[in-house]
């Protein structure tokens, strides 16, 4: 019954941080842009928190520089449980042309990744997309 | 005033301290100089054209020496004050000291390209990450990104 | 009074650029800034030298994500220069309406994200809606809403049509109506009047001594422009003014960016108005004859700047870039001297370095040498919370 509860209002109010790790900010926008009026993330409960603390899915971009790698992996570490990532846009997945001697080339190479949302950038409906099937497998698993 | 005038009047105001002054096209002049002169002739292009701006510092590798070509913005046109430095002694003098706005550009050929501006006040890392020791400078030719790694 | 540093950033969730701020206070006054960059530092510059120039295409254009349109600018500029290659009229005015559509679009989300900085969230949901005309206006030209793959080397990509045409002119009434409205916020709005007057002072002189580029250097009053100093694609046959502010402040900025934005509209109206017929491209070699090349174009935030050395091969041998953020970092540091902690965010904002900001702050004690982390929201709260309390000016 309680666990029932946790589960329905985990769903429900999924708190976002947004989080580039060397992306160029194309991703960056279009998540704002998810959040703004026209599409209104705020619908599905997503709200935009500043601070990893209080978030429960971390949407991260960009290739991780080897500057931002160490702070992407204590933001991972504030984050309470459970916790989910999602890598949104090409370089967030592979690196994609960003292969150099400053990249790791992907989210995953450095913390567990639950969903992927491809494009460069992807639409901000993608993006919502990406949000709603994480939260749906929530329900189902 | 034409190109054409700007390089003759050049070329006769800093004889001996030019090499080479030519325009490619429109509102673009190359002034190559001797590093020991770069200053003067930076100097002169701020006290005839009224220069203020330099838009940014760029630096090729030339095999044997380096080319560091600083360019400026004034008077409508785009002026790159170019010099070479051998490879040995990667060093030029400082420009901060008539163009304050240089600070973050010579530390970023001093990151990228080991071309040391003498006399800067702070020549610290600028873009490159803090653990990166002397891993070298990438954007030289000898530089690979699989020497890189192999060392790691 | 014991002084107190202060590091801002650096995680910085936006732009190639994303800083680091070491700020000294001593009680609420700033008294030092030092600057620490290169996290979003990718290596663009090395990659390029591996690259073709089809592929440098795409790798400029993901440069920065919200300027993206003026690095490809510059890069086909360079690349024509040194081809040799004379790009249609019509290209070059396509190329043009595209970048003011960029700088429509990025001066737009700059109000959005200064409103959302000083508290004034209102304004940050208005503008970004309406940012979404221009959206999709971009989208329906070229494809994609950010990153358009629309200039090609010796010109545009996709021709303009007549009903995509009247839709760029039908978007351009309906954001010059909201216009009327933001401008007057931005003159009169108590909110962004207190929050921004008097903050971050940027002398004339201090901004040439400086070399800031962009909104930023007119703001303090310099009539700067490369579209009109050094003009580039068809910017030499349109007409439009240079606009300036002489407060010297961030309110200046503001005012300058708002009224800019009226500026593009026009421009955009007279280039659809005056479209010239005839093609849109011409078909570009792939190897490149050795020779050097510069180009720079005013990006929304300022003087963007390519530098390429070719070597005959299809590969350059040499490409610099700097974006504009760069150049006015300098600037951001000396207006951060003698402001208020509270200002810091309206100030940083101010050059339009990015979106969301700064996350965190840590201040760390001198005297007891603790250290206590701060999230970036918490400071902007207290900034506004802080104005809210008292009439301090």
């Amino acid at each position: 019954m309680l666990e029932n509860l946790v589960k329905w209002s985990r769903i429900k109010s999924p708190w976002v941080i947004h989080f580039n790790s060397g992306g160029c900010n194309g991703c960056d926008i279009e998540i704002l842009a998810a959040l703004m009026p026209r599409l209104d993330a705020e619908r599905f409960g997503v709200l935009l928190q500043g601070s990893p603390r209080h978030s429960d899915v971390l949407v991260c971009t960009g290739a991780v520089t080897e500057q931002m790698k160490d702070r992407l992996i204590r933001i991972y570490e504030q984050t309470p449980e459970p916790k989910f990532v999602i890598a949104c846009g090409t370089c967030a997945i592979t690196g994609a042309m960003f292969e150099s001697y400053n990249t790791h080339g992907g989210i995953d190479k450095v913390i567990p990744v639950n969903a992927y949302v491809p494009g460069c950038p992807p639409k901000p409906e993608a993006i919502l997309d990406g949000v709603v099937k994480l939260l749906t497998s929530l329900k189902e698993g | 005033m034409a190109e054409d005038e700007v390089v003759n009047k050049i070329n006769s105001d800093l004889k001996g301290i030019v090499q080479n002054v030519e325009s490619s096209r429109a509102r673009r002049i190359k002034i190559e100089v001797i590093r020991e002169s770069l200053l003067d002739a930076v100097q002169y292009l701020i006290n005839t054209y009224g220069v203020y701006h330099i838009s940014t510092i760029s630096t090729v590798d030339l095999g044997e020496s380096f080319e560091v070509l600083y360019h400026l913005f004034g008077a409508n046109k785009l002026f790159t004050v170019s010099t070479k430095v051998p490879k040995t002694d990667p060093t030029v003098n400082t420009l901060t000291g008539i163009l304050p706005g240089a600070i973050l550009y010579e530390r970023e050929i001093h990151d990228l390209m080991g071309v040391v501006a003498k006399g800067h006040p702070d020549l610290k890392i600028l873009v490159l990450p803090d653990s990166w020791g002397n891993k070298g400078h990438p954007l030289r030719k000898d530089w690979s990104l699989a020497k890189y790694r192999g060392e790691e | 009074m014991a002084e107190v540093t202060i590091p801002i950033g650096p995680q910085h969730p936006a732009l190639k650029e994303p800083e680091r701020f070491l700020v000294t206070v001593e009680g609420e006054t700033v008294v030092g800034a030092d600057i620490r960059i290169g996290h979003m530092h990718r290596g663009i510059e090395k990659l390029a030298e591996h690259r073709t120039y089809i592929q440098n295409l795409y790798l400029t254009e993901r440069i920065c994500g919200i300027c993206s349109f003026t690095h490809t600018t510059n890069f086909s500029q360079v690349t024509e220069e040194a081809l040799g290659l004379e790009v249609p009229k019509r290209g070059l005015y396509l190329r043009t309406l595209v970048n003011e559509l960029e700088r429509i679009h990025s001066h737009l989300l700059w109000l959005g994200v200064a409103g959302h900085e000083m508290g004034f969230d209102t304004l940050f949901m208005y503008s970004w809606d309406d940012r979404e005309i221009v959206q999709d206006i971009l989208e329906n030209m070229t494809g994609n809403r950010v990153n358009y793959a629309y200039n090609a080397i010796g010109g545009v990509r996709r021709d303009i049509s007549d009903s995509q045409a009247q839709e760029v002119l039908r978007g351009m009434d309906a954001i010059e109506e909201r216009m009327k409205y933001y401008v007057n916020v931005a003159l009169n709005e108590k909110t962004i009047l207190k929050r921004t007057q008097g903050i971050g002072v940027l002398k004339t002189e201090d901004a040439k001594r400086l070399c800031a580029v962009g909104p930023l250097l007119r703001a303090s009053n310099v009539k700067d422009d490369v579209r009109r100093d050094d003009p580039y694609a068809a910017y030499g046959e349109i007409p439009f003014d240079v606009i300036t502010a002489d407060t010297c402040d961030v309110h200046g900025q503001v005012v300058v960016r708002a009224l800019e934005v009226v500026e593009s509209l026009k421009m955009c109206r007279h280039i659809i108005k005056n479209l010239p017929t005839g093609d849109i491209r011409v078909k570009a070699p792939r190897k490149v004859p050795p020779g050097e090349t510069i180009s720079h174009t005013e990006a929304p935030r300022g003087e963007d700047i390519h530098y390429l050395k070719s070597n005959g091969t299809d590969k350059p041998e040499r490409l610099k870039v700097r974006a504009p953020t760069l150049a006015n970092i300098l600037s951001v540091a000396h207006m951060l001297k003698g402001i208020y902690i509270a200002d810091i965010p309206m100030v940083v904002a101010g050059i339009d370095p990015c979106m969301a900001c700064m996350d965190r702050v840590l201040i760390v004690d001198k005297d007891k040498e603790t250290s206590q982390m701060v999230e970036m929201d918490v400071l902007r709260k207290f900034g506004n919370e802080w104005y809210e309390k008292e009439a301090h000016r």
